[in-house]
Formats: structure tokens, sequence, C-alpha cells
């Protein structure tokens, strides 16, 4: 069984076989008038769409957007009009609406599921969904898990869907095993936002039959049903020691690395719906804030007043910890459709970020950065421009930005005259020429994801090349090291921002080539701090848990590095590796 | 009737958020569109009739306008689907 979800549970097994749903009683009753049965047909939709809606406020409430956003595919899914055709057709003909709707759906999940396309069959799903919620509407069946007592339950399911888990009990839901459904499955997604475990796998024969007690372990991916004494026991364990390290994770986001350890722990945002869970995580404050999130979320450039709102709704929140602000970051695989950007053949080589912005944008970057500086007053704000390929584009934006600040001098409107000053190192020609960029900003951040695209010339979602997409193969490690010396010898400080900041294998070497900051995302923030200050322990005290020579030296392959690198690692956090 | 051919640049193609888009963009006007993909024709108004046509990412496809404001209506759908980067 493979782990989606990490973590324990136990319970009762219920495996409800939903496709046996169909009430017989209904099948068989004969079908009203046309007109009744179109009412029928009418109300039901009213109902699911109704019920759709529900749980689209109650997702968007626990801010779980991924929800939210499926549940509002389905919905549009019920207005479509052939459907409502279709379905109205065969009534007309004298078949009952409940009848009809099987029909119509089961065509359209055929045609569906027959497409040679990934996307397109993941969308069968939706509509098996959505035919289900109609077919209990329309036969007035309810979910039987009422009928099952048992405070604890696990569930078997071929596929877990949003509308099956929205009528479950989720208080009472302990973990998910499913036959079909990998990473990114909206059955994933959604466990993982309300950290339910989950392992994905071929459903047990005996699952079926009535209260059989269910071990759940979603760490290694295993299922134990109807366990003996000892198993239990084996299994009490291994879950209170894997809970126990869970909860001293979060105890140590009240300690904060610093001046002991001489490393710096800070989080990247995109939302303001982050902000409770990041303020929680209480790092040193945001080392990536990506301001392109405002624009997305709108039809239209935001105003000058509501990017003020929202930047210093931000800057308040994180009082006088420094708050990263990335000036807009648009292009390649972020798009704005409002901004109507001519079509590239090669978006991700093209005409984005900072170079739109010192292009036909500039009047939308310049107010940016007015925005910025007005707010600016209300906290400890920074600017980092992304995506800077030479010398020339960074000296162009400080240009702009020194134009900016006099016009608000002149204006009389009060902004932070020492504002610091950085730039994104992931375009690598940024990389290699990183001491002379030095010499202009107070601070560099490495975004390792594009870097490494960049540099290995790879499309990590292209899956022929992604395998050379790695940001622990020499190059991208020697572009790192040299851009983490280059701001040592120039003194200003550098951060990684991209995932590589938060794995566990890459933070001893990143500690090792001396990187003093690091910005993970917020989920990921208490194992991170695990890390740094564990290892800065470790690595100052043994001189016999030390990397090696040739691993520092970067002389080694990238599977040699990432074997050395787990070795290490494991000697250090032995079982606990697995748990971070 | 107005006719053009567009492509689509979108990876995954003409999927569910866009394809929900198109119809709120073309509903705007009076007139019927069409789409043409493969020998096979979808009308906009249904958007598991467009999902299905499974335009893909870099393929060509037709939309054919009928009606009093077929002109503004292909220029519309024009700029967004070559928005859709």
């Amino acid at each position: 069984m493979k782990p989606i979800v990490k973590g324990f549970a136990e319970g009762t097994a219920f495996a409800p076989d939903l496709e046996c749903v169909q009430n017989t009683l209904t099948i068989n009753e004969p079908a009203k008038s046309p007109e009744e049965e179109k009412g029928k047909f009418e109300g039901a939709l009213a109902v699911v769409y109704q019920n759709l809606g529900k749980m689209i406020d109650d997702a968007r409430l626990r801010s779980d957007e991924v929800t939210a956003g499926i549940l509002s595919v389905h919905q549009m899914l019920l207005e479509d009009e052939s459907i409502l055709i279709e379905v109205n057709e065969l009534i007309s003909n004298g078949t009952s609406a409940y009848l009809s709707v099987v029909e119509v759906f089961d065509e359209w999940i055929q045609t569906f599921e027959t497409m040679d396309n990934e996307y397109m069959k993941e969308r069968s799903t939706d509509l098996k969904d959505l035919k289900m919620s109609l077919m209990r509407v329309l036969s007035g069946t309810r979910v039987q898990v009422k009928d099952i007592d048992d405070e604890s339950l696990v569930l078997f399911t071929k596929e877990l869907t949003p509308s099956q888990l929205a009528m479950m009990d989720i208080e009472r839901l302990k973990g998910v095993v499913t036959e079909h459904g990998g990473e990114t499955s909206h059955a994933a997604i959604m466990c993982k936002s309300l950290n339910i475990p989950m392992v994905v796998g071929q459903l047990p024969d005996d699952v079926g039959h009535a209260n059989i007690q269910v071990l759940l372990d979603a760490v290694k991916g295993e299922v134990i049903l109807s366990p003996i004494a000892s198993e239990v026991e084996t299994f009490g364990h291994k879950r209170r020691t894997y809970e126990k390290f869970q909860m001293s994770l979060t105890n140590y986001s009240q300690l904060s690395l610093g001046a002991n350890t001489g490393q710096n722990l800070q989080v990247n945002i995109g939302d303001l719906d982050d902000l409770p869970q990041v303020i929680e995580a209480s790092t040193s404050g945001v080392g990536l804030f990506r301001t392109e999130f405002l624009f997305m979320k709108s039809d239209q450039i935001p105003t000058e007043e509501q990017q003020v709102g929202a930047y210093t709704e931000v800057l308040t929140a994180f009082g006088d910890k420094p708050v990263t602000l990335r000036t807009i970051d648009i292009g390649g695989d972020k798009d704005l459709p409002y901004l109507n950007m001519p079509k590239e053949d090669n978006p991700f080589l093209g005409y984005r970020a900072i170079r739109m912005c010192l292009g036909t944008h500039e009047e939308m970057f310049r107010t940016q950065l007015r925005c910025i500086l007005r707010s600016s007053v209300y906290g400890n704000a920074r600017i980092m421009f992304p995506m800077i390929s030479n010398l020339k584009e960074l000296k162009l934006s400080l240009g702009i930005l020194e134009e900016e600040k006099k016009k608000l001098g002149s204006e009389g409107v009060p902004y932070d005259k020492n504002i610091k000053v950085g730039i994104m190192i992931e375009v690598p020609s940024a990389a290699l020429c990183a001491n002379s960029l030095a010499k202009y900003v107070d601070f560099f951040s490495i975004g390792t994801n594009d870097l490494t695209q960049y540099t290995m010339a790879s499309d990590r979602m292209n899956s022929k090349v992604a395998h050379l997409y790695s940001y622990f193969e020499p190059a991208v490690l020697m572009l790192v090291k040299q851009t983490i010396q280059a701001g040592k010898s120039a003194g200003i400080e550098v951060c990684v921002c991209g995932e590589m900041a938060s794995n566990p294998l890459a933070i001893p070497l990143l500690m090792n080539m001396g990187l003093g900051k690091y910005s993970v995302s917020p989920s990921r923030a208490n194992s991170a701090r695990y890390i740094l200050s564990k290892l800065d322990t470790v690595m100052k005290k043994d001189e016999d848990t030390q990397l090696s020579q040739n691993l520092m030296d970067l002389t080694l392959e990238r599977d040699e590095i990432i074997d050395e690198l787990n070795v290490f690692m494991q000697s250090v956090f032995n079982e606990e590796l697995e748990w971070l | 009737m107005k006719s053009i051919n567009l492509i689509i640049k979108h990876k995954g193609g003409l999927h569910a958020r866009p394809a929900g888009q198109l119809v709120g963009v073309s509903g705007q006007f009076n007139c019927n569109v069409e789409l043409e993909y493969n020998g096979k024709t979808a009308a906009v108004k249904s958007i598991l009739k467009v999902l299905s046509l499974a335009i893909p990412e870099k393929a060509s496809f037709t939309v054919n306008a009928d009606g009093p404001e077929e002109e503004s209506a292909v220029t519309a759908i024009k700029t967004f689907i070559e928005s859709l980067d």
C-alpha cells in the first residue's frame, strides 16, 4: 500500500459500496407523469446544487480552497446544458427522472472514461459523484454512516469523492484506504488538508463484513485487519512514538534559532489567508511574499488602495519582523488574462517578471513600488526583484525605485527611507555574476526551483526530462555555493527560498556551504527548524559526523551525493528521518 | 457566419476551468457558437460537449459563430484563448 498522507489510524472498517446504493424500490417504481418527473429532476438538481454550495462555504471557512475549487467544478457541471436537455428528453418519453439521470450520466461517464487524456478521465469521477448525489436525492436514500455507532471509522472505498467525504462525519473518520488516487488526486488533496491518514492500494477482501477492526499505518503503508493483541501493542508503540515526535516538532516552534545557531528560519507566503497559520509558526519573518497573488485573485489590476491595504495587513501582522515583498512575478506558467500578454513560444525563457516590468508594464511596476513604499511605514518591509539576468536590469530597476521614492518625497508621503533591496538569484547568469551584483544590493535570495530548471535545461513537468531536474546535481550545487560565497565576500545576507530549503537531505549541505537563511512553506517550518537546530549541535561537536571532502568539494555525481546525504542524515536522525 | 482557427497553448489543453470561462465569454453575445476539432463539433453552451472534444495543448481548432453579434463573439473568444498561457 502506498502512503499518501502520513499518520496512524485505528477504527472500525467502513466500506460502503456506493455502486449498490441503488435503492431497488426506486428502480422498479413506475414513472409518474412527465411533468411530475421533470419537477422531481429540477428539485433534485436544486438540492444537490445547494448542498455543494454549503460544502463550498464550509471548505472556505476552514481555508480549504482546494476542496472549494473541486466542488465549484461540480456545480459548473451540474448546470451543463447537454445534461439538462438529454434528461428532459428521456423524461418526456416516459422514463422516470431517476432512470433518466442514470442513463444520461452513464453515457457521459463512458465517453470521458474512454478518453486518452488523463485529465479528462478524472472528469468521469466528478460525473460519477454527481450521478450518485442526484440518485440519492431522487431515491430519498441517505448514506448509512449513521447506522454505525463507532466513534472511529476507517473508510475503504474504490475512489473517494468530495461528496462522499462531505456526507461523512469528519470527526469520526480516522483513516482512508482507496484503490485509486495518486498524490495529486482529489482524495489525496482533501485528506491532506483535513489531516486524515490515507493509503492507496488493493482493498482487502474482508472489509465488507460487520465490525472489522482496522490498524492503519500510513507511514509505512500497511493495513492490519482484525489484529491480534501483539499487533495492537506494536502498533500502539509505533503510533505513540510518531505522535510524540510530531508534538515535539510543534513545541519547537517556540524556540527561536538565532544568535546561538547562526541560522535564521523564515516562511514563504502567497495569500493573505495563509496568515493565521504562518504567524503561529512564529518564525523570523517572511523570506518571500509572492505579491502576484493579489493580482491573480482579481479580474483587473488591483488599485493602489487595494495593494497598500494588502501589503499593510501583512506588514502589521509581522510587527518588526522583516517581510520580503517580491515584485510581481508573472509570465511563464503564471498568467494574468487581463494583462493581455501576447502568447509566446517559450514562456519560461520569455517576457516575464522583471523583464516586462522594465518594458511594456513599467507603469504597473512603478505603481507597485510606490504601494510597497507607502506601506513600508507600517512594518519592516524589504523589496526583492525577481528574475534579474544581469547588472543592467538591476541598475534599471534600482533607478526606477529611486525615482518613485523621490516622487513620494516631493508629495510629502512618508516611506521607509532605509528600505532594504535585494534580488532573486534564479537565472544562472545572475549566480555566475553574483560577485558584481552583490555590490548593489542588501541581500540575495536563491530561487532553487527556477535555478535548477534553467541550469539543467529541463522542464520538471515534462516526464521525459524530469529526471534531469534535481538541485542535487553538482552543477546546481556549485551555483548555489558560488552565490553564498559571493554574498559572504560582499557582506550581504543570502537566503534560499525554494523547496531545497526544507529538504532534509539538502539542509546539511547548505549549512556546510555557510547558508544563514532558510525560507520555507509554513507547513514545513517546524520540521525545518528541528533539523536546523539538531544539525547545528551535531555538526559543531562531533568531528566524526561530518560530510566527506568529496561531497563538500562537489566532485561526486548526483546519486552519490544523495546517497551520502541519506547515510549522514540517517545517522543523525535515525527513524525520525522518515517523518521529517 | 464567422469562423476562425485558434491554437490552445495552455498545458492540459482546453480543460474544465477554461472551458467554463469560455462558456461565460461566449454567453455574452447574441449568437450560436460552436467549436470544431478533429471532425467533431460542440456547441459552446455545453461544458461537457466542449470537454469531450478533448482539445489538447498545441492543437488547432475552429470557432464558428453564427448570429447578430458573431464578429464581437469571435474577437472576444480569440482574445480569451490567446490569453490562456
